[in-house]
């Protein structure tokens, strides 16, 4: 079974693409579906409103849209990554999943068996998202409604304490990695680089520093 | 109006979401599969299987409140579909600010015609990414393998150097307000709790589940932090 697991892998890796793609194409027409339904209902804002007020989205965002998907890839694995933008929320619940599932079997992130591992976390992440935002836009007035609401704004102060918890997971596994992380991070805020360039340019700063580091033998 | 929440919307949203539910089931069957084959028992697999569900509960119950707040903004079917399918509360809700604002308006007193804009832009800005995944996600690897010069150790380092950018420039944001604010609490608790989960629970007491446990004890650790201090 050993002898063969370079096959396997690479058999999973091909699947994984195939269907990724087909899927991507669908999800990518299916989104103008609703569009195309209320502008059957006369509901369209007319193509020249559409791009002006897209404008400073676009923007925004442009760089991250091209550097986004490609860093998060050696964490995300190829399944991940189809999966993650297909069904979003990223940070907040498909990076987490697929490091508790790594975690919980001790596997390490950019090897085959962590891609594997990680793809089972992140796509049961990904049913229980779904049920659970369906039942809050069905019944999400009178669940806020009966919830106290220490509650329903505590839960907006969750996010956080992951984005803490990811931090000291990783920063046990190599805290010198987590130390440069931290530091670029620091830098670009204090610099006041533009929100959109923060992400991108944290995780690419620090991956250039780190190579240095692991070059001269530093980080292990 | 009645558009924007009518059961034909539902229908032509549904379908978005149906897709995502379909690869999902397809991949998540594959990777199970696969890693039986890998050598991994049964029992590891449903253990990653439900340290990924748990995990998941949390910050979906976050999501579904702010798909309240969405759905008041853009219409149900939209709302709910924007924050199942892509997008996330945090990306979706900073760009209908943009456009409602480009268009001299807010949130909240939209028009008719002006939530469809919105909805035209946010299906934009989520396309813009999906052509990127589309087209060259087969060669991320390439451009990893490259960028490591083909040495896993560093690769296994390149995953470590992406995780933590993104969650320390999140968090350093926290820090940053002059006073530190019930975000900066919970991260620290966040923290804290996992240190104690992972060093204290899992290594030195041996308990085997801390590790499956830390996220969800971390999350609820600084949820409770926050109620308290709030």
């Amino acid at each position: 079974m050993i002898e063969n697991k370079a096959s396997v892998y690479d058999e999973f890796r091909s699947y994984i693409i195939k269907w990724g793609r087909l899927s991507m194409i669908l999800a990518m027409i299916l989104a103008f579906v609703p569009l195309a339904y209320l502008a059957s209902k006369g509901l369209f804002p007319g193509w020249s409103t559409i791009w002006d007020t897209f404008q400073p989205v676009f923007v925004s965002w442009f760089l991250l849209w091209i550097l986004e998907p490609l860093v998060y890839y050696p964490v995300l694995g190829m399944a991940g990554t189809y999966v993650s933008w297909l069904s979003g929320n990223i940070s907040n619940l498909r990076l987490p999943c697929a490091v508790v599932a790594q975690q919980t079997l001790q596997v390490e992130e950019g090897t085959e068996e962590g891609d594997v591992v990680a793809t089972i976390g992140l796509c049961a992440s990904v049913f229980v998202n779904l049920a659970i935002v369906a039942i809050f836009a069905v019944a999400g007035v009178q669940i806020v409604s009966v919830l106290p609401q220490s509650i329903t704004v505590g839960f907006n102060y969750m996010v956080p304490a992951i984005f803490g918890s990811m931090i000291v997971i990783f920063g046990l596994r190599n805290w010198k990695v987590a130390l440069v992380g931290i530091l670029v991070a620091i830098a670009l805020k204090v610099a006041a680089v533009p929100y959109a360039l923060e992400i991108a340019g944290t995780i690419l700063i620090t991956i250039v520093i780190v190579i240095f580091m692991y070059k001269k033998g530093w980080i292990k | 109006m009645e558009i924007l929440n009518s059961f034909e919307l539902f229908v032509a949203c549904s379908l978005s979401v149906l897709l995502v539910v379909f690869i999902t089931v397809l991949y998540l069957r594959r990777a199970m599969t696969t890693a039986i084959q890998m050598g991994f028992t049964k029992q590891q697999v449903s253990k990653a299987v439900r340290a990924g569900s748990i995990s998941a509960v949390g910050p979906s119950c976050a999501v579904g409140i702010g798909v309240v707040g969405l759905i008041a903004l853009i219409g149900g079917p939209y709302g709910w579909m924007r924050l199942s399918v892509v997008g996330s509360l945090q990306y979706e809700t900073i760009n209908a600010q943009m456009m409602a604002q480009k268009m001299g308006s807010t949130l909240g007193s939209l028009t008719a015609e002006q939530m469809t804009t919105i909805a035209w832009g946010l299906t934009l800005s989520v396309f813009v990414y999906q052509t990127n995944v589309l087209l060259f996600a087969p060669s991320y690897a390439k451009v990893m393998r490259k960028v490591s010069a083909g040495d896993p150790r560093l690769l296994g380092i390149l995953a470590i150097c992406a995780i933590i950018g993104v969650f320390s420039r999140g968090a350093v944001g926290y820090y940053f307000g002059g006073t530190i604010g019930l975000d900066g609490w919970s991260c620290l608790v966040g923290m804290i709790a996992s240190v104690i989960m992972i060093e204290i629970i899992g290594k030195r007491l041996k308990v085997g589940w801390a590790f499956e446990w830390t996220l969800p004890v971390a999350m609820i650790s600084g949820m409770i932090a926050a109620i308290i201090i709030m």
